[in-house]
């Protein structure tokens, strides 16, 4: 019952209760009693984890602390022995983690339901399932097997256990979001400036800047909640469904309402919809990726298995929450919901924790606080020069704060949560729904797309367009199959009757009959749709196919079994039949013979050479291609599923690509990104499709033909999918391999996926792109971004939405950066020169909110630049700004300063030092700065270049604004006084008109210097 | 003197990618005669890339025709085998080039003559009266204990082998005629190292491979014969152990070093290629020489240059065995033998041979030699020109 689990530290040990994982009452239960246990000093116990950390006096070591446990956990065994056993349900026995105080209360009666369990009981019962056998568990969660729960079993449950839902995280407050603001290192430095200037009699400068503290905050409070918003309008996107049997049918519902005992249909895409133990397996396996980080799918079976304390990993007989089916089917019986799975408990430890900060928020984060460092010791010299120099402490220790305060970068965070927010929101009106924040910075990143073959290239509307079969080609048009030669009946042909009848009867589609007419609706794959509509269309009665050929069981296709087989019983022809098909190698070589004419002949090798031919043929148009095979035995015979089967023939089915497919491929190309695509289909098909793609771009067409990809060694596998461009029958499943490989390769990967066995490869790519139309509920609750309408150009905007977003946070920080370094260069300067203040401690403040914020903000909506989808990704890894972008903005500083001074300097010659020539230096600095936010709309296009960005009008307004804000303090005489400008004369206007513009003429000039963007040419060779 | 030849079984994986290309290469002609086709594949471990670049409307599929290949070869193990096997290939489709789609049957002779070399290539045929086949005796022989070895494992006589072996025939001569045989060494691969015992492993090889291939040989092994086991240890086979190339095997597929061969590989060429279809026409000369009694030995050296049809030199060599002396020879030659690129074609057939055998025609040479073989019918094997020979 109790396991030592970690003992090398003297006095401390960690032992692993039984009972105690998942068991709230137990562990309060346990806290209270240990609390009185003199030779215990401490002890923790966890429901999460089940373990029990105790620190214990000298007179102990582990073992008699473990023999004190175990009587203390048979004192309270015994104890609750002597009690009455409470009525059926009646007692208030709930011991829910949300409402202990009934435990405390009771804390024999919720012991009572550890110890005993009852699953009546609201806390849900923890039994070692995997040990117990499939009978045993059905019958302890009170369902049966083959025909589940009823419908008001299921509502009880439902309303006794609540949903099966995980806790969600809180969002956080108004409030929290407000008072997050003033919690930063430049407001810590705003406020002890306004301290030190009412300290010392500054009681206006005090409240100046506690304007600008508040304002400051007002801002980032609104953008900040905005962004909030956004983000957590991106959780309700999915929800996740199961299929259950109830009353004896299988019925599809809401995950929410899976209850335990509920019995779970698992099938390839499957997402378990809660713990469970499986009672039925063929074939199965399930990726736990998310569980145990292993990223190869577990097989599963239904076997019991033998030790307790099995490793989750290797409970082979478990299914647990969150997990995807990626091959087979079975059954599995629901034993633990919500907060009680396994990913339940993980939640519950993580709910407290945030959410994690995207890696340019990081980056932001650590250079603002090294910007901090950087500004507080410049400052720290400008005091100690002025201090020097002779200038009173006091003063100067209100000077260099202020210049710390608004040199300080405060909207370094913002500026990419802001941006991300937008990109969002951009892209929300492109039709890409973004799901994760940390999407929108990735997706401008990506290297390599991963494109799935069907339904993402092509329509995903198939359509049987040729037929093979008894030696002789017949063409298939809307279904219909087309007569030759003697126009005998199509049915009457007995290889033409039989394939028929396969296509009809090894098929996974759901028939629903509209009409008396005989009109269907069909739901299904599109090969199996297509595969019955030229059934149906042929004259035969699929309804009534279905009851003349029992249905006796299923072999879905598995990984490395290209092929699906339904084993049916006609007892009209006293027999029983094995229907084949799939791909057409594997299936041929099942077989040994032909059926010619109705007649069955031996396969000879020549006749085999002609049905590879002729596939090849097929394939080799981008058809997909499929052959079929039956098998018949009679009904004494047992059923041999490895015996040599009968040869019908091929069908090709044609699936257009879409529509401009080809020139979005291009356009990935032209944007120095890969395109990868992976299909199921063979190698020839998929060739074709490619060739058809110019996939390949300049470089030739390589195809990775490999129907078991984790056999290959993922070095190896790394080392190929560098080059490879096509991956061709590859099971969905092992998708996940490929996107790894292309990760370990060091390539940022996206991936397309439409959810059947998708989820694990899309949760692994960098960016997991759902399809939104054909995409199933797995695929958009793993995917980063989902793409409405199926529409692969939304793909392209996503990317050029994640670039632009990138390239914005840039221009925003580069801005930001680049301004507030002029401050300083031109106090340090003057400061330097022996040539007084040129700003004054209300200018500075003036500047930090006039030139600083809404300019920078303004950048975060710039359109993308022109030739954005031209430039090849940044690599990944690479800082926001090189060690050459800060020289740059350092020199960009540089020249806007040398600007500011010179004006100061003429004011200085012309009026000597004092406000006047201060205006001068505060008028051309602040209008040398608002101009320096049209020269941040990109570090490469110049207004003297010949593509210009799109015009900005949010930079034009808030550019505008500052700028008539900034011309009101030379006519307003109030304003002029609280700043301590002087009036301009013409001459002074024109000065500072030719300093602010003559250094944004500079660097403009600069960017026709400077190296252009790194070309795709460059970076791949 | 003593002479060495090796042989490999089709399970090496040198031989491995032969196969797989002539594999390819017959699929294209099995559909269109006229397909132009250069596959090279490489192997190693679990991986096989296979490099096509050929001119035809052909669609063929190359990852499945190479897992055919592995799986008619035998491999089945866990570590490698039809299914788990990845394939890189790399297809590269050239313009279709209608001066190569002529059906030779209907060329004049004139057209023939304008239908010129496109590689530049000096090639060897070589005859010598050693065994029936006309081949040197100890590559003929260590291609038979080969062929044998992988029967045994096909049979499944001794199913513990693995599909990768190799031998090694070393035979005596006297005067150029050989005498003895000194040694013959055995490698086969298990699939376990530790399997079977070494010595009974000697004994069944003894008993299933050298005795039954030597059964009806004039010279058989001796008391003082050396064989040999896997004198090494435990030999360990197949592409998990040691790579394969196409083209790496040119003496097994020829003459076992015991004459000159052109080091041009010879598998995965169509037969627009006169670097293969050469060598055939030099060996069909030689091989009709001996044959027709003109010389116990023959060497045929034909020199090919871009751009002209008939072979810019053809030297006979008969190491002093020659009943005529050679010049006579090599005028016989060009009186009775065609050596211009798409004479050879038609005398062949050999564009239109792959699509008359359904298991393959180019890939049952890539193992075992292209020579001298006496389990498959071989135009260039033929002797049918010897009695013109003889009558000058």
């Amino acid at each position: 019952v109790i396991h030592a689990i970690h003992t090398a530290v003297e006095g401390r040990a960690r032992f692993r209760i039984e009972g105690l994982l998942g068991s709230e009452s137990l562990k309060r239960l346990l806290d209270e009693r240990l609390a009185g246990e003199k030779d215990i000093l401490s002890a923790s116990a966890s429901s999460l984890t089940g373990n029990l950390l105790v620190s214990y006096n000298s007179n102990n070591n582990h073992h008699t602390i473990a023999f004190l446990l175990e009587d203390i956990l048979q004192e309270v065994r015994g104890e609750t022995e002597r009690l009455p056993a409470p009525e059926d349900g009646g007692a208030p026995a709930a011991a829910q983690p949300e409402s202990p105080s009934p435990a405390r209360a009771l804390p024999i009666e919720t012991l009572k339901r550890f110890l005993e369990p009852d699953h009546e009981g609201r806390e849900q019962l923890r039994k070692p399932w995997h040990t117990l056998e499939a009978e045993t568990v059905t019958s302890v969660v009170r369902t049966r097997p083959d025909a589940g729960l009823s419908a008001a079993q299921a509502a009880e449950r439902l309303k006794d256990y609540g949903p099966n839902l995980l806790p969600k995280p809180e969002a956080r407050s108004g409030a929290a979001i407000f008072l997050e603001q003033l919690k930063s290192l430049p407001v810590a430095l705003l406020g002890a400036a306004a301290g030190i200037s009412a300290v010392t009699g500054g009681l206006l400068d005090a409240a100046v800047i506690g304007g600008v503290v508040l304002a400051n905050a007002v801002i980032g409070y609104f953008t900040e909640s905005g962004a909030e918003k956004t983000m957590e309008s991106l959780k309700d996107l999915v929800h996740p469904t199961a299929d259950v049997i109830r009353d004896g049918r299988e019925i599809h519902l809401p995950a929410e309402e899976v209850v335990g005992g509920d019995v779970l249909v698992l099938k390839p895409g499957t997402y378990i919809a809660a713990d469970s133990r499986i009672i039925k397996a063929d074939r199965l396996s399930i990726d736990e990726s998310m569980l145990t980080g292993e990223s190869r799918p577990v097989h599963k079976s239904a076997a019991a298995l033998k030790h307790e304390n099995t490793p989750l990993a290797d409970r082979e007989n478990m299914a647990y929450m969150g997990t995807l089916v990626t091959g087979g089917q079975g059954l599995a019986v629901v034993v633990a919901t919500g907060r009680f799975t396994e990913v339940g408990s993980l939640q519950a430890m993580l709910a407290e924790t945030e959410a994690p900060k995207t890696p340019i928020e990081l980056q932001l984060a650590l250079m603002g606080n090294q910007l901090v460092m950087a500004c507080g010791a410049i400052c720290g010299v400008v005091f100690g020069i002025g201090f020097l120099r002779g200038y009173g402490l006091v003063q100067m220790l209100k000077m260099a704060i202020s210049l710390a305060a608004s040199a300080v970068p405060e909207g370094l965070p913002a500026a990419a949560t802001i941006n991300f927010a937008m990109g969002i929101t951009d892209l929300r009106r492109h039709g890409v729904l973004v799901r994760k924040l940390q999407a929108v910075e990735t997706l401008g990143a990506v290297q390599t797309v991963c494109l799935d073959k069907t339904g993402t290239i092509t329509q995903n509307r198939m359509s049987v367009i040729e037929i093979f079969a008894g030696r002789t080609r017949r063409e298939v048009a809307g279904d219909v199959i087309r007569p030759i030669g003697d126009g005998r009946d199509i049915l009457a042909i007995g290889e033409i009757r039989h394939l028929l009848i396969v296509c009809a009867l090894c098929n996974e589609v759901k028939i629903v009959r509209r009409d008396e007419n005989g009109v269907f609706e069909l739901f299904g794959s599109s090969t199996e749709t297509a595969l019955m509509q030229v059934a149906i269309k042929a004259g035969f009665d699929v309804y009534g196919l279905q009851e003349d050929f029992h249905f006796l069981e299923a072999r879905l296709r598995a990984e490395n079994r290209l092929y699906m087989s339904s084993l049916r019983a006609c007892p009209s022809q006293d027999c029983r039949y094995i229907f084949t098909k799939g791909s057409p190698h594997e299936v041929l070589d099942l077989c040994d013979r032909e059926m010619v004419d109705g007649e069955i002949l031996a396969l000879t090798e020549d006749r085999r050479q002609e049905i590879h031919i002729e596939n090849d043929r097929m394939a080799g148009r981008g058809l997909r291609v499929l052959g079929f095979a039956f098998n018949r035995f009679t009904l004494k015979q047992p059923i041999d599923e490895s015996a040599p089967m009968v040869w019908l023939g091929l069908v090709a089915m044609a699936d257009p690509v879409r529509g401009g497919v080809k020139e979005l491929i291009e356009v990935f190309h032209r944007a120095g990104m890969e395109t990868v695509m992976i299909t199921g289909d063979q190698s020839t098909t998929a060739y074709a499709v490619a060739r058809e793609l110019n996939l390949g771009g300049e470089k030739p067409l390589k195809i990775l033909d490999s129907a078991e990809l984790t056999s290959l060694d993922p070095e190896r596998l790394q080392a190929l999918a560098k080059n490879v461009h096509v991956y061709s029958r590859v099971s969905p499943a092992h998708k996940l391999r490929i996107v790894q490989a292309l990760q370990a390769a060091g390539r940022i990967v996206a991936m397309t996926g439409d959810g059947i066995n998708d989820g694990p490869a899309l949760k692994a790519a960098n960016i997991g792109i759902a399809m939104g139309e054909s995409g199933t509920d797995v695929a958009r609750e793993v995917a980063d971004i989902i793409i409405e309408g199926d529409d692969l150009e939304r793909l392209v905007e996503a990317l050029r939405g994640g670039r632009t977003t990138y390239g914005n946070i840039r221009k925003s920080v580069h801005f930001f950066l680049s301004t507030n370094m002029t401050e300083i260069l031109v106090m340090f300067a003057c400061m330097a020169l022996g040539l007084g203040f040129p700003l004054n401690v209300m200018q500075l403040l003036w500047i930090n909110i006039i030139s600083d914020i809404f300019p920078g903000l303004a950048l975060s909506r710039e359109a993308p630049e022109p030739d954005i989808m031209e430039q090849a990704p940044r690599p990944p890894g690479t800082p926001l700004f090189s060690g050459r972008d800060f020289r740059d903005m350092a020199v960009e500083s540089g020249i806007i300063s040398t600007g500011a001074l010179a004006a100061y300097a003429y004011g200085i010659g012309r009026y000597g030092q004092g406000p006047r020539a201060g205006s001068l230096a505060f008028q051309a600095l602040v209008f040398g700065q608002l101009l320096h936010a049209f020269s941040c709309r990109s570090d490469h296009h110049s207004i003297f270049g010949r593509r210009h960005p799109r015009p900005n009008p949010y930079l034009n307004l808030a550019v505008g604004g500052s700028l008539a804000l900034q011309a009101l303090t030379l006519f307003i005489p109030g304003l002029r006084g609280f700043l301590g400008v002087a009036p301009p004369t013409l001459i002074d206007a024109a000065v500072i008109g030719a300093s602010a513009l003559l250094p944004f003429i500079a660097n403009e000039a600069r960017k026709l210097a400077r190296p252009s963007h790194p070309r795709i040419e460059e970076v791949t060779t | 003197v003593i002479f060495t030849s090796e042989s490999v079984t089709e399970g090496h994986p040198d031989k491995l990618c032969d196969q797989i290309s002539d594999a390819i290469v017959d699929h294209f002609l099995k559909q269109d005669p006229y397909a132009r086709v250069r596959a090279e594949c490489a192997v190693s471990s679990a991986i096989i890339f296979i490099a096509v670049r050929y001119a035809s409307d052909a669609k063929v599929d190359f990852s499945y025709l190479a897992r055919k290949v592995i799986q008619r070869i035998g491999y089945d193990q866990p570590d490698f085998n039809a299914k788990i096997c990845s394939i890189l290939s790399a297809p590269q489709e050239l313009p279709l080039n209608m001066a190569h789609r002529f059906d030779e049957d209907k060329l004049s002779d004139a057209e023939i003559d304008r239908v010129a070399a496109k590689n530049q290539v000096t090639l060897f045929g070589f005859a010598c009266d050693q065994t029936p086949e006309l081949m040197p005796l100890p590559i003929t022989l260590a291609n038979r204990l080969a062929r044998r070895l992988a029967e045994l494992r096909h049979q499944k006589t001794l199913a513990y082998l693995l599909p990768d072996g190799k031998v090694q025939v070393a035979v005596a001569f006297e005067k150029y005629r050989p005498v003895r045989i000194h040694s013959v060494t055995v490698m086969a691969s298990l699939e376990h190292p530790k399997q079977v015992d070494p010595n009974k492993l000697t004994e069944a090889l003894m008993e299933n491979v050298v005795k039954p291939v030597f059964k009806n040989e004039k010279i058989k092994p001796d008391k003082e014969t050396r064989i040999l086991v896997n004198p090494d240890g435990p030999y360990q086979g197949g592409p998990t152990h040691h790579s394969g190339l196409t083209g790496r095997k040119s003496a097994v597929d020829t003459y076992g070093e015991y004459a000159r061969h052109s080091g041009d590989a010879l598998s995965g060429k169509d037969p627009m290629r006169v670097d293969r279809i050469g060598a055939y026409a030099a060996r069909y000369a030689a091989k009709n020489i001996v044959a027709a009694g003109l010389a116990s030995e023959c060497e045929v050296m034909l020199s090919y240059s871009i751009g002209i049809t008939r072979p810019v030199s053809l030297e006979v060599q008969t190491f002093g065995t020659g009943k005529v002396p050679d010049a006579k020879i090599r005028e016989l030659l060009e009186r009775h033998f065609e050596f211009r690129l798409a004479g050879i074609m038609k005398h062949f057939r050999l564009r239109y041979l792959p699509s008359k055998h359904a298991d393959g025609y180019f890939q049952r040479v890539a193992a075992y030699g292209h020579f001298g073989r006496s389990d498959i019918e071989l135009p260039w094997e033929k002797t049918d020109r010897a009695a013109a020979l003889k009558d000058g």
